[in-house]
């Protein structure tokens, strides 16, 4: 479980996350709504450390975590950017190991057998040898949710996941999320779009805008 | 004029090695160096950027032809002596170090912020992030940059003969004013035409090879 407590966040004098009391239970699927500039995508980045919060606490399972330092093998929160951000000169499987194999000291091979797994499930298999110019939107967000879950988070985390999606591609997104919710993954999805967050989510929060 | 060509291509070409040597060393030292210099000058530890910084007016705000004088003639004054080829050595990398460093500083500055978020996100390291992020896809962003200064380097290696050196250009001088004629200087004009379209062609092979992504 998951738990923010009190958590502050300002840029300069705009404070745009105040006083944020969150929880997310094990398995799950949270939809994180409000207006743009709210702290939707703040919050993502605090959680996974690309920004310092001012004030509060972060709470995994009743122990605290600090997301900007942390436990570097032991990734809490993964995050699916809303442009994907994969690495183009990069192979579609070199994506997938290159980040566990690193942080984790060791050959490549030795994830190979989990990002064939990954790529199955995601349906990516055929896609492996090619790089991600070579890619569709919606095959690319399929990538970057399996890279993302190479590093076997507790927490899978999207920025607006739809937002580059035709409808076509916005309801395989929408199963995939789900079909991820089945396996028992707990997810956080960001969205400004409130029919997706009711399709999907299992509770809405919404950020009131502070601005 | 075909007869007079042939009698002098044997001192050019024996030119040609120290102007191919200084070529080659020169590129071997300076591209790493300004990749270093280029991580340096993006570095939030302040003395260091300052100091680099000015390194690279130095080197890029006076003439090239200045700094060999300065290294050959002028530090052996505090006691700092140099051989001829290691004194245009010496003055060849500082200078092209600096036009290499800004030259990476550009590619390192045009990554999107979003791959460095990627990378940290994914708990890479800096150090990580750089080398297997980073500077590939710097290589590729810059090299139609780097290959114009790669190119401007063979012509710029003709001013050591203001240290006696025996480069193509010198040899070419030498031989024109012993014959009385400018064969030998249209012999260094081929020669130059020759190196430059070999490494133009060789260039634009490499930028090929990059294009494997976009």
């Amino acid at each position: 479980m998951l738990t923010l407590r009190q958590i502050d966040k300002s840029f300069g004098d705009k404070q745009v996350i105040h006083q944020l009391n969150l929880t997310v239970e094990k398995g799950e699927l949270l939809a994180v709504v409000g207006a743009s500039g709210g702290g939707k995508t703040t919050l993502l980045r605090l959680l996974t450390g690309l920004e310092k919060a001012d004030r509060g606490e972060f709470l995994m399972d009743g122990l605290p975590f600090y997301p900007d330092k942390g436990n570097k093998k032991n990734q809490l929160v993964g995050l699916v950017f809303q442009d994907f951000q994969l690495f183009p000169h990069l192979t579609i499987q070199e994506n997938l190991l290159l980040a566990p194999s690193l942080v984790k000291e060791e050959k490549p091979e030795a994830y190979l057998a989990k990002s064939e797994k990954l790529a199955k499930e995601l349906s990516i298999q055929d896609l492996l040898a090619l790089y991600p110019y070579q890619l569709s939107g919606g095959q690319k967000q399929r990538v970057a949710i399996a890279r993302a879950m190479m590093m076997s988070p507790s927490i899978l985390a999207y920025d607006e996941p739809t937002s580059a999606l035709d409808p076509n591609l916005k309801k395989q997104v929408e199963e995939l999320i789900l079909t991820l919710k089945k396996q028992g993954m707990t997810q956080i999805v960001v969205t400004h779009d409130w029919d997706f967050a009711q399709d999907i989510a299992d509770r809405v929060f919404e950020l009131t805008d502070l601005v | 004029m075909i007869r007079e060509f042939i009698t002098v291509l044997p001192q050019l070409l024996s030119g040609m090695k120290t102007t191919l040597t200084l070529f080659g060393l020169t590129l071997l030292g300076s591209i790493p160096l300004g990749i270093l210099c280029a991580l340096g000058l993006k570095t939030s530890i302040k003395p260091v950027k300052y100091l680099l910084e000015a390194y690279v007016w130095l080197m890029r705000g006076t003439p090239l032809l200045l700094q060999l004088i300065l290294v050959f003639y002028g530090l052996p004054t505090v006691g700092v002596v140099f051989e001829r080829f290691s004194a245009a050595l010496l003055a060849f990398t500082l200078n092209y170090t600096a036009y290499f460093a800004e030259i990476f500083r550009g590619g390192i500055q045009s990554i999107p912020k979003g791959q460095y978020e990627a990378a940290a996100v994914l708990k890479l390291t800096p150090r990580q992030t750089t080398r297997r992020i980073v500077i590939p896809q710097v290589f590729k962003i810059v090299l139609p940059s780097l290959g114009n200064e790669v190119i401007n380097l063979v012509k710029d290696s003709s001013l050591v003969y203001i240290l006696g050196l025996g480069d193509v250009m010198r040899a070419g001088k030498i031989a024109m004013e012993r014959e009385a004629s400018l064969i030998p200087l249209v012999g260094v004009a081929v020669i130059y035409l020759l190196l430059t379209g070999i490494l133009t062609l060789s260039l634009k092979e490499l930028e090929n090879k990059f294009n494997y992504y976009h």
